[in-house]
């Protein structure tokens, strides 16, 4: 491992631009293209944004972030301590979501999965979730 | 930050720095106050200038098309970085609102 970090911050909405900008610091030296930057940001904040609005919901608690750098590679662990999710392959799929309010899509995992190489997901009922996100920088340079 | 110009009986919507679940609440209001206000039959969101947009900002857009619609009018949005193309395509918004490079072209698809 060439580097890591991890941080904890409350479940308050405005640390998800937190997040990013975290997260956005600690890729910069494997010198990502704009769109590689995006894709990590994005995909950062959607992770984190669940454990916010779906783990915690209205309860406050914390969220944990672990970011390795190995080689080309980072991978980001988003945990939380949450009410979990009871079937990890539905939530996954395209347009799922608990949200009755008409305002969230049901892509942040879709979005996940597209934006990064590799997503798993390990959660369990009234615990907490986590999500591991993987992501090889520079695989189209020459 | 979003402001709003109207042209041709066309709001505008542009958006700068970050659209996310923090600040979504806020910029539906906002929008959804001056649609009722002016009497537009099209909307437009102008991203060229936005720095981030999450899964957040495809519920405003698919709830502005719903509202729009039952106006009786269209929504174009102007995107310009790759991540965002593919965030809009990814989430099959492309198949009810026009995507395009520019404001001119936004302004014709809407
Ligand atoms: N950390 C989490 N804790 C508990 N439930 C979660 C968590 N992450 C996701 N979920 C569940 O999985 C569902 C799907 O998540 P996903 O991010 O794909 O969509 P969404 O959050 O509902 O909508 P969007 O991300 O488009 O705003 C959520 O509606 C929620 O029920
Ligand atoms: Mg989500």
């Amino acid at each position: 491992m060439n580097n890591n970090i991890e941080i904890k911050f409350l479940s308050k909405s405005e640390n998800e631009s937190f997040a990013r900008t975290v997260i956005a610091a600690f890729i910069a030296p494997l010198d990502p293209t704009l769109e590689e930057m995006a894709d990590v940001k994005t995909a950062v904040s959607e992770a984190v944004t669940n454990s916010i609005v779906h783990g915690y919901a209205s309860a406050s608690g914390y969220v944990y972030m672990d970011c390795s750098i190995d080689g080309d590679t980072v991978t980001i662990i988003v945990k939380d301590n949450g009410k979990g999710i009871a079937d990890i392959k539905q939530a996954m799929e395209p347009l799922f979501t608990t949200n009755t309010d008409g305002e969230r899509s049901g892509m942040g995992f879709t979005v996940m999965e597209t934006f990064m190489d590799t997503v798993d997901v390990e959660s369990i009922t009234g615990v907490g979730t986590k999500v591991t996100l993987t992501k090889q920088i520079g695989k189209n340079r020459l | 930050m979003v402001n709003f110009s109207v042209r041709l009986k066309t709001l505008i919507v542009t958006v700068t720095g970050d659209i996310d679940q923090h600040n979504a609440a806020s910029l539906r209001e906002q929008i959804d106050l001056r649609i009722s206000h002016e009497n537009v039959k099209r909307l437009v969101f102008d991203f060229s200038k936005l720095d981030f947009m999450d899964s957040s900002g495809i519920g405003i857009i698919i709830g502005r098309y719903k509202l729009m619609a039952t106006l009786g009018g269209k929504v174009a949005i102007v995107v310009t970085k790759p991540t965002l193309r593919k965030l809009l395509e990814l989430s099959g918004v492309q198949r009810i609102v026009h995507i395009c490079d520019s404001l001119s072209d936004a302004m014709k698809a809407a």
